[in-house]
């Protein structure tokens, strides 16, 4: 389906289109609230005059309201499997710590608690209601795969919806809605049993109000969770616009989303119930995308394709469709022109990489960073059947270019590198060119190196089970005495528990 | 009494409490404006604190480029002692740029990047650099909205009747504002 025009480009337009939008639907849906304890009070009114009924049911909604706000985000994060960013020492996790910090500054907002789920894939979300005790979530797989630049978007998308204040919104929404869901039940069943039961409905009421009610009843929730679904629709293309604004960046983040769209790996979770909050809603519509007007209607997300459009149109660079595979001239070898082969290699900890090996003469492209991130456990010797390869042929008699922007590759050694090894390294995308020879000297040079700062932390790789099963002193990178103080939130879970 | 007294109450009284909340809010402002600023010290700070210790880390394995090393240093001490604001802001621009040209540099030592300890340094002052950039950035937000409400009407009677006065915008120093010449990796 083709992408409808974006007319605004600008991130505060897009950020105030949205806000009004949110305000109108809001005062139809408390009109929606209204009406319904209304008609339910005129009809069975115990105390005429008095909206007994409304007020009371509200009373209830918000008390629930109450108690979820001021704990709900790092109960939440802690039901999840969460543990402190800050217990973490390990490089990466410092890393985000510091883009965390940094957003808030960009934001104006006080240092939110951030909390690192054990999930593969990437996602965040933030809990909380108030601004100043929000609770930002980061999953493991996040911080894995996003570079500085896109973690930065996805925090900065986290801290539109922390300036905005929608978690308080749709927690209050979601209060209303239950609100709604039970006085809809006295409708109908105040309806359909006064007839026979004591329950008896007030005298004087004409059939057609007490037909009215019924469809009233029978229809609210249906409409106040669809309203209830917009809403989170437009709240999330505000938080794009406003991560946008925040960081002054909107590239990075649909870079980030165009990631995360790509992601194919595991989606088993421990968080369905809770999807809707994440930054990608990846067990609907982001993740299988039908955008049917019915299917977009029951989102709470807007699919990732028109928010990727929206943020590029902000960035000013052309709009591609992330899902339609790139057709792309094959890849063709530097030294022969003969067609490089994907080559499935592994990281250090087994993540999976892929490379792109001549047929001919086993030559090796690594894109940009590839070179690095092959650690230690790098499992190439295997894979590389030496004696099949030809010396590699002059395919171009001048230098070498690269594969994939068809630029000459330059020549360059690197100092940190055994003499022999010739990096040939393009300008343009930053991969570089090793012959057989040179992965094979590589490969002994790596072995021999033992870790690198690219060696990714183990615990990324563990399961949900091995996770929830080590206890946290393991992380701890401060005494821990010093933490516990703070960590009243993690008191109420364990006492909940 | 008649109606067109109350009436004549009623708006005055509503007048004099726009008036004083347009106050109230102008005067906020003007502290977000000031604490604002006062966090780019902050981060001001950060940075001259790691600086040094980024340089003595690195300073084994990049021989070669002791000017750069010599000339951050010599950028940093200036930064933090002067109190001349003009100084100090042309100063700053010049650490800037040559911390990134450092980073730069660095790239080309695969040796001094598997070092942990260079590495968090890095780390470190990549972050302090973005929270210095995004903490003006905020200043400069935060001054547009100060601004703004003293220009804009009715709100503009208030600030003129108690005097506030527009605060200036952080401006980056004009050899500053075109993007640094980093001498890239392999080029």
């Amino acid at each position: 389906m083709a992408i409808s025009p974006v007319e605004q480009a600008d991130f505060y337009t897009v950020e105030e289109k949205n806000n009004r939008r949110t305000a109108l639907l809001i005062v139809l849906y408390l009109l929606l609230f209204c009406l319904c304890g209304l008609v339910l009070d005129t009809i069975y009114g115990f105390f005429p005059g008095i909206p007994v009924i409304s007020v009371s049911v509200l009373a209830f909604a918000g008390v629930q309201t109450l108690i979820s706000l001021n704990w709900g985000g790092e109960l939440l994060a802690r039901a999840l499997g969460g543990r402190p960013l800050a217990h973490f020492r390990e490089f990466r996790y410092r890393r985000a710590l510091n883009v965390v910090r940094e957003v808030s500054i960009a934001a104006g907002v006080p240092m939110p608690r951030v909390y690192v789920i054990p999930e593969p894939f990437p996602n965040a979300m933030v809990a909380g209601t108030r601004k100043d005790r929000a609770c930002l979530c980061l999953t493991t797989g996040l911080i894995l795969l996003m570079d500085r630049d896109e973690l930065q978007g996805v925090v900065a998308h986290e801290f539109g919806h922390v300036l905005a204040g929608d978690m308080r919104l749709m927690t209050m929404m979601s209060a209303l809605l239950g609100a709604i869901a039970i006085l809809s039940e006295y409708l109908i069943r105040g309806v359909w049993v006064s007839g026979r039961r004591r329950v008896r409905l007030n005298r004087g009421i004409p059939i057609p109000l007490i037909a009215v009610g019924l469809l009233i009843g029978i229809a609210s929730p249906f409409i106040g969770r669809i309203i209830a679904y917009s809403v989170s629709r437009f709240r999330e293309y505000a938080a794009d616009a406003a991560g946008a604004r925040i960081i002054r960046n909107p590239g990075a983040l649909a870079q980030a989303l165009e990631k995360i769209g790509r992601y194919q790996g595991d989606l088993e979770g421990g968080y369905r119930a809770a999807a809707h909050m994440f930054f990608v809603d990846f067990y609907r519509g982001d993740a299988n995308p039908t955008e049917s007007a019915f299917a977009n209607l029951t989102n709470t997300h807007p699919p990732l394709k028109r928010r990727i459009a929206i943020l590029k149109k902000m960035a000013g660079e052309p709009v591609g469709d992330i899902t339609r595979q790139r057709v792309e001239k094959a890849p063709v070898c530097p030294s022969c022109g003969a067609r490089l082969k994907p080559l499935k290699a592994k990281t250090a900890y087994g993540l999976p990489l892929m490379l792109d090996q001549c047929e001919r003469c086993g030559g090796i492209w690594f894109d940009k960073y590839e070179l690095s991130a092959v650690g230690p456990g790098f499992h190439l010797e295997k894979l590389i059947n030496v004696e099949n390869f030809k010396k590699p042929s002059p395919y171009h008699k001048g230098p070498l270019v690269c594969p994939r922007c068809g630029v000459k590759l330059k020549a360059v050694r690197d100092p940190g590198l055994p003499k022999s090894i010739v990096l040939e390294h393009c300008p343009l995308c930053a991969g570089t060119w090793l012959n057989l020879e040179e992965v094979k000297t590589y490969i002994k040079w790596r072995r021999k190196k033992k870790v690198t700062h690219e060696a990714l932390p183990e615990e990324l790789f563990w399961t949900r089970a091995q996770w929830r099963k080590t206890p946290e002193k393991r992380f701890r990178r401060v005494p821990a005495k010093h933490e516990e103080e703070n960590d009243i939130a993690g008191m109420i879970f364990r006492m909940l528990r | 009494m008649m109606a067109a007294q109350w009436i004549v109450i009623v708006v005055i009284a509503v007048a004099l409490l726009w008036a004083v909340l347009t106050y109230n809010s102008l005067v906020r402002l003007k502290m977000r404006v000031q604490n604002a600023w006062k966090q780019i010290d902050v981060q001001l700070k950060r940075r001259y604190d790691l600086i040094p210790n980024l340089v003595e880390a690195v300073k084994g394995y990049m021989k070669h480029e002791r000017e750069t090393l010599e000339k951050v240093i010599e950028a940093r001490n200036r930064a933090a002692s002067t109190g001349n604001v003009r100084d100090k802001a042309r100063a700053e621009g010049e650490l800037t740029g040559l911390l990134g040209r450092l980073f730069a540099l660095m790239e080309n030592y695969p040796d001094l990047k598997a070092n942990e300890n260079v590495m968090e340094l890095q780390e470190e002052l990549t972050s302090t650099e973005n929270r210095i950039a995004f903490a003006r950035q905020f200043y400069n937000d935060m001054v547009m909205q100060y601004n703004t409400k003293q220009e804009v009407f009715p709100s503009s009677i208030i600030a003129r009747m108690f005097n506030f006065k527009p605060a200036d915008y952080f401006e980056a120093e004009e050899e500053t504002k075109q993007a640094p010449r980093v001498d890239l990796k392999y080029s």
